[in-house]
């Protein structure tokens, strides 16, 4: 099919999720010419996020509504080099989004800062402990800036999108009730930290018994009714608990739509365009420069948009799925370990632990997605790793997140899977249990990579990422 | 993707369940359960949207794909934003850090990029 070639601009952007449409209000505010090409179709706060109807756990948290469609776009995994990966044909461990704001949507609202060792691993892991602290297939590595240059930029991240906790280290001070462990900031959060519940203030007074510091988990959801730098306002909370896997009915949750589209959609600079599908970017002969990026609309039509800059703005998999497909770096390869596009994927490694009481009785049905109570202790190099075997932490909370009928059964280790017995356990405890959960570090792998899939195609015909 | 958690991923898992089991203790509780990851990654049962990596940022280009500004060593006038340039992932949710090297590289584009176009750092 040959593509129209539209007229050419700016700037365009892969993706309008969190970071592309940043960068669509940022680079419209300087003047430039700025589309924004969204896979997915538009969607707000009104109408699309309208409670009752958001109340739906089988539609938006089981049946995955606001993220991506696997079934015209999938990925593939494996757990090493030797076995065929295989796609993904249901959602499970991670929920990319799809539609306008993204991931931006449907995420939880916990918005931290890296601690200053996070972003210089490699070089204050050998300070400390000499390179053996690494396995020798570890390939973490320092950043290239450092936390004290990236926190202007927290800073103004936190601002626009309203965050509320409580600074723990002010320029330099370390201040009762904030994480002791943070690196310092300029100025404190612009919003205060939400309610406590019962649960989060039970972890709390437990954790402080140990010696701990506990403090609340910086979060994106207003405390007070809100107006950011960009002159959008947003209201507070009301702790309903439909927050991760959900729109926010109040938008009280700082996303996309609430804190920085109704900022950009209507200047004259910026273009949206909705349910436009980036089929692949453009370089020129030289292969030195983008020229344009190629899409198809909703009725199958192909434009080619040229642009100056083009952003990749979408989630990890397509960023580095158009850098392959269309040779922007070289590819990396896990054999001899050269190459970049693909190099240091890494997640997440979680752990939770659940407590049973029969004295106490809990509101889990209220809450919100960050509402919880952490502890730092035990993150970073935060402390001391000599013998331990292992490098990096993670952080220890307890949240009440609004435990919803579906998802949220938990029962004491002894309990029957199903039956009776098991209903009666489900009702008892739904009221009678809080979780801790554990948030820790994966650091990078020779082994451990994206590539593109030389099976599984998307609906387009375009390869997958793998 | 092919991905693995590893040796040290599976023994801080333990070292820190267990910590989080010593603070779940002194609520005392009736019961409870810990279970720190262990064994082979799954993609079937939740865990995080935190996939980080793959086109990571650096002072070095053998080893990045984007330079500090997220701009491809590469090609010049692409820039690639969020989590895929984190080189490795904290104990952290990674969003705030995603919006804070966004603005760091538009700030780098409005302040120099467009002035002249070409490599930020290198």
């Amino acid at each position: 099919m040959t593509a129209t070639r539209l007229k050419p601009v700016d700037v365009v952007t892969v993706g309008v999720g969190l970071t592309g449409s940043i960068a669509a209000k940022e680079l419209a505010d300087a003047g430039l010419t700025v589309v924004g090409l969204e896979r997915g179709a538009p969607r707000d706060t009104h109408p699309d996020f309208d409670m009752p109807g958001i109340y739906d756990e089988l539609r938006y948290a089981r049946r995955f509504e606001l993220m991506q469609d696997l079934s015209r776009e999938t990925l593939t995994f494996r757990n090493a080099a030797g076995e065929t990966a295989l796609p993904m044909r249901q959602l499970g461990s991670f929920l990319p989004g799809e539609g306008l704001g993204g991931a931006g949507v449907h995420w939880n609202g916990n918005t931290w800062r890296f601690l200053p060792w996070d972003l210089e691993t490699r070089s204050r892991g050998v300070a400390r402990y000499g390179p053996q602290a690494f396995a020798a297939d570890c390939t973490s590595q320092d950043w290239g800036v450092t936390y004290a240059e990236l926190e202007p930029h927290c800073d103004r991240f936190e601002r626009v999108f309203g965050i509320g906790g409580r600074a723990g280290n002010l320029r330099g001070e370390i201040r009762a009730g904030g994480n002791p462990f943070e690196g310092p900031r300029a100025r404190d959060y612009p919003n205060r930290p939400m309610q406590d519940g019962h649960a989060t203030a039970l972890f709390a007074e437990a954790a402080r018994s140990l010696g701990h510091r506990p403090f609340p988990m910086p979060r994106a959801y207003m405390t007070r009714a809100y107006t950011s730098p960009y002159g959008l306002t947003m209201g507070p909370c009301v702790y309903c608990g439909y927050c991760e896997r959900f729109g926010c009915e109040v938008g009280a949750k700082a996303s996309p739509q609430t804190a920085v589209l109704p900022a950009v959609l209507g200047h004259p600079n910026y273009e949206l365009r909705t349910l436009a599908n980036v089929l692949r970017v453009n370089l020129d002969s030289q292969r030195r420069r983008a020229a344009s990026v190629t899409y198809i609309d909703a009725r199958g039509r192909e434009f080619e948009q040229p642009a100056e800059l083009v952003l990749l703005t979408s989630y990890v998999f397509g960023n580095v799925r158009h850098m392959l497909l269309a040779g922007i770096g070289r590819p990396y390869d896990p054999v001899t370990n050269a190459g970049v596009v693909g190099r240091n994927y890494a997640y997440q490694c979680t752990s939770g632990v659940t407590a049973f009481f029969e004295d106490k009785v809990f509101s889990p049905f209220m809450g919100a997605g960050s509402l919880g109570s952490g502890i730092d202790e035990f993150n970073g190099d935060n402390f001391d790793h000599t013998g331990l075997g292992f490098v990096g932490g993670g952080f220890i909370s307890c949240t009440s997140t609004g435990s919803r009928p579906i998802d949220s059964h938990p029962v004491p280790p002894g309990t029957p899977h199903w039956g009776a017995a098991w209903k009666k356990a489900v009702a008892h405890y739904y009221r009678r249990s809080l979780g801790l959960y554990v948030h820790g570090a994966v650091q990078s792998y020779r082994g451990n990579y994206l590539d593109i899939d030389p099976t599984y195609r998307d609906a387009y015909g375009c390869r997958c990422c793998a | 993707m092919t991905f693995d958690f590893r040796d040290n991923e599976r023994r801080m898992s333990l070292h820190l369940t267990a910590r989080a089991e010593a603070i779940a203790q002194a609520m005392r509780p009736s019961a409870l359960s810990a279970s720190p990851r262990s064994g082979h990654d799954s993609i079937v049962p939740y865990q995080t949207t935190h996939s980080t990596g793959g086109a990571i940022m650096g002072a070095d280009p053998a080893t990045s794909a984007v330079n500090a500004y997220l701009q491809s060593w590469d090609v010049p006038n692409v820039f690639a934003f969020g989590a895929s340039a984190l080189p490795q992932n904290a104990g952290r949710n990674p969003t705030g850090t995603i919006g804070a090297l966004t603005y760091r590289a538009l700030d780098a584009i409005k302040s120099r990029y467009l002035q002249q176009p070409g490599p930020l750092a290198g």
